[in-house]
């Protein structure tokens, strides 16, 4: 009896243990097989406004892609435009009138639909004169823009809501690239009840429409997001998330040394170092971004004017290779064209203009200045601060090798714009970087006659017909090729020194998986998870 | 006293018609437009007038001065160019952080500073004394960047003792890095003035007849000679209270401490002409109530101070 009853017990406890160890083993399945969430923190400066008409700069962009979402999206991979709010589209056949079919059961984190008459608001309200949005101009090519603009009309003509789901919007001209600009932050919708009710203070109580829901901005300290688990698509994985605003990227990058921070930027000089960390290197991120830096000569001045032979000079003698590599830890790539690759319908080496000091010479002698006698000295102004001032000095060197003079001049950014678009400065660094990726907000901006960003002050007739002409064309493939040719138009020009394209230089914790950092430095967090163990 | 001070709060306000003109002028003669400088982008004729009418900088200076005047009567700081938000919310975040960090830091500098002082005065040419002397020196020398950053990478880092950077939640770990290198300089200066000063106020002859009276040492020098040669360093503590507050920009930077300094100092360099001015204006008042409360522990301090001041109102 005692043997059975030990024999008992025995069973008993071989029964428990295997249903325990079952249990653990299951958890541990469980945690290989489905993407926890936990809290994402994010090193941010202080963004100026999560007020989508107002978020004009980096930092805030950054947050309002979690909570909002528009009509249409970018693939982070592809940066293809895909639907979102917006299920399907129709355009008429002359390019001018589109008409968007509405997911139903989309939701403000209020709990509110979605509808059609909160585009007609929020687009309304991006253009009106009151509202001074920094973005306003995104919405151009839209029919009762420049009302809005002049304070004429107080709802934006060119946009309709048929009915709660079908907008309909009217172009001024066919615009083939329009549905891709709608993928910027300031056409996503805001809830009008919201505006009246927070009016400037609307940017504390962000109510958006996106995978994660606004909590709590704590100015100069932090932004908290959470899961909204009412998102239509697929819902994220995170629990929340946490942008923490530090002043000192040096600062930061110490965080996410301590494990304090899941992504930050590297610190600029700490590249090279990072990469050659055992510990960091594969949580390095550097890739090439859509933006370029460059020089612009305004041709419509003396000695530019009327010699291309001169501006080839500058553009063979500059050695861009080694900017990138010595100034820029190797974090950008020379500029090989104005559109940068990564962007549809990019082409390769569409400049012929490489570092050549010899070509240059020659250039300089045909130019009329052998060896740079008789040429005045070039004044190369830039804007203080961002390391630029180096860059500027490095160019000089080079110019110096074959004669050619260069005095440089530090000018506050508003400053040198101003002088820049005055003429009173002819010779001076510019940039630009993608607001929607597509070949037109590259070229059309920067080198049409009319256009406010055109500051070297460039103007080429056949590039204006050619610009003008290209956006009406509606297939992508035929649009992208004319804009290659104008692309080349431009080039042949010379009247631009290219730099290089910019690069990224950001970490991201071993731990975190699906993140996947786009060329135009954004992520989509929904689709990020934490395998911590 | 009280018509003293009474005296004294009406001087501020020339002080502060004074301050905002002279700021006003300064912001705008820069040769930049703000509203450029924000419309990075897109910035047509039409675009870059709705935006400054928005920030009111499309009247004449004297308009947008009197403006800013008349609202300053009622309270009211201005809008933030940059961030469209009240200037009055603005410093309410960050002033009282600065006031907290500049506090603990002004307990550092008066513990450590005055202590130091009276040990190296005391033990004048000792082991002690040179101590002083050399850390001191380094103190002043060793720039405060530099130094917040060495604390991160060893307490934070390295060692994991304490908070890095931010807040937190407000408790006392997260004051612990960034109020010892705020307070390093000054603490350096107040351990120096209090040597100085203690030595000046010991080779006096009541000193002598003190200790001739049989008086302990402890006593001498806490009771007779403490309590004159910290006239100046009460001075230079409450001055800086002011300073540390403003001019905590590095400090603040390095250690992502959300305070008024860099606060005033990005707006400079914003062109956030009511921030600054804002700003400004703040500082200028604690200033004067510091100086304010300095004169009236002067007189706490120096009997001397008292008597000159009854003459004065008989």
């Amino acid at each position: 009896m005692k043997f059975f009853g030990k024999l008992k017990i025995a069973l008993v406890l071989i029964i428990v243990l295997a249903l325990v160890g079952m249990v653990f083993i299951g958890t541990g399945c469980k945690a290989k097989d489905e993407k926890v969430g936990g809290t994402f923190r994010i090193y941010i400066n202080e963004p100026v406004s999560l007020d989508p008409p107002n978020s004009y700069e980096s930092e805030g962009i950054q947050v309002i892609r979690q909570v909002f979402e528009g009509l249409v999206k970018y693939d982070t991979e592809t940066l293809e435009t895909v639907p979102a709010v917006a299920e399907k589209w129709d355009v008429s056949d002359d390019g001018l009138v589109y008409t968007f079919h509405l997911r139903k059961g989309v939701k403000f984190h209020s709990g509110r639909e979605v509808v059609a008459s909160d585009f007609v608001y929020s687009w309304s309200r991006l253009t009106l004169q009151e509202t001074a949005s920094y973005l306003a101009y995104h919405a151009e090519p839209i029919v009762g823009y420049d009302e809005c603009q002049e304070g004429k009309a107080d709802t934006l003509a060119g946009v309709k809501a048929l009915d709660d789901y079908t907008l309909e919007v009217t172009l001024k001209y066919p615009y083939g690239d329009f549905i891709k600009t709608l993928g910027h932050v300031c056409f996503y919708p805001v809830a009008k009840e919201d505006i009246e009710e927070w009016g400037d203070e609307y940017a504390d109580h962000v109510n958006g429409n996106g995978p994660f829901k606004f909590v709590e901005w704590k100015h100069d300290q932090y932004i908290t997001l959470e899961r909204n688990d009412d998102y239509w698509g697929d819902k994220a994985h995170l629990n929340d998330v946490k942008y923490v605003i530090m002043a000192d990227e040096n600062t930061a990058f110490l965080e996410y040394k301590a494990g304090n921070l899941e992504y930050t930027s590297i610190p600029q000089g700490k590249v090279k170092a990072t990469e050659e960390d055992p510990k960091l290197k594969d949580c390095v991120i550097k890739k090439p971004i859509l933006a370029i830096y460059y020089y612009g000569m305004n041709i419509n001045t003396e000695p530019f004017k009327d010699n291309l032979a001169l501006r080839e000079a500058i553009g063979y003698v500059i050695d861009k290779q080694n900017i990138c590599d010595v100034v820029n830890e190797g974090v950008s790539v020379p500029a090989t064209g104005f559109v940068p690759p990564g962007i549809p319908g990019f082409k390769e080496n569409a400049s012929a203009v490489t570092y050549d000091p010899e070509k240059a010479k020659e250039k300089l002698a045909e130019a009329g200045y052998p060896n740079g006698e008789g040429l005045p000295t070039l004044k190369l102004g830039f804007n203080i601060g961002s390391g630029h001032e180096m860059i500027a000095e490095a160019v000089q060197a080079d110019a110096k090798e074959i004669g050619i003079n260069i005095e440089i001049e530090g000018y506050e950014w508003g400053a040198m714009l101003e002088k820049a678009k005055s003429g009173e400065i002819n010779f001076f660094r510019l940039g630009w970087m993608a607001d929607y990726p597509t070949m037109d907000n590259f070229l059309f901006p920067l080198f049409y006659s009319g256009s406010a960003d055109n500051y070297a002050g460039y103007s080429n007739p056949v590039v204006d017909e050619m610009l003008l002409e290209t956006r009406k064309i509606s297939d992508d493939e035929e649009r992208q090729a004319k804009y290659r040719e104008v692309e080349k138009t431009i080039l042949d020009d010379c009247a631009f020194a290219l730099i290089y394209f910019y690069g990224s230089r950001q970490i991201v914790q071993p731990y975190v998986k699906g993140f996947y950092l786009s060329a135009m430095e954004e992520y989509d967090l929904s689709k990020v998870w934490l395998e911590k163990e | 006293m009280l018509y003293y001070i009474f005296k004294r709060v009406l001087q501020v306000i020339p002080v502060l018609i004074g301050v905002t003109l002279i700021l006003f002028i300064l912001m705008y003669i820069i040769p930049e437009d703000p509203a450029r400088l924000i419309l990075q982008k897109g910035a047509t004729e039409q675009a870059l007038a709705n935006l400054r009418e928005k920030m009111g900088i499309d009247k004449p200076l004297y308009v947008q001065y009197w403006r800013y005047v008349s609202g300053l009567a009622k309270g009211d700081l201005g809008t933030s160019y940059r961030y469209r938000r009240p200037v009055s919310d603005i410093l309410a975040e960050h002033y009282p952080n600065s006031i907290r960090l500049a506090l603990v830091a002004i307990v550092i500098e008066v513990i450590i500073g005055i202590f130091a002082g009276i040990i190296s005065a005391v033990k004048k040419y000792s082991f002690w004394d040179v101590l002083v002397t050399i850390s001191t020196t380094l103190a002043v020398c060793v720039p405060v960047f530099w130094l917040g950053m060495m604390f991160q990478v060893v307490f934070g880092l390295k060692l994991g003792w304490l908070p890095m950077s931010g807040m937190g939640d407000g408790s006392i770990k997260y004051y612990v890095l960034p109020a010892i290198t705020l307070a390093s300089v000054s603490t350096a200066f107040v351990a120096r003035m209090t040597r100085g000063s203690m030595l000046e106020v010991l080779s006096n002859d009541y000193i002598t007849t003190a200790y001739a009276k049989g008086l302990p040492e402890f006593k001498v020098i806490t009771k007779h000679a403490l309590k004159n040669a910290l006239i100046p360093v009460v001075t230079l503590i409450g001055l800086d209270l002011g300073a540390l507050m403003g001019g905590a920009i590095l400090t603040e930077t390095v250690f992502s401490w959300p305070g008024i300094g860099r606060t005033i100092y990005l707006a400079v360099l914003q062109r956030d002409a009511p921030v600054v001015v804002g700003g400004t204006i703040v500082l200028v008042l604690i200033f004067v109530a510091m100086n304010l409360i300095v004169d009236i522990l002067y007189a706490w301090l120096d009997p001397r101070i008292r008597f000159e001041q009854k003459e004065l109102n008989v």
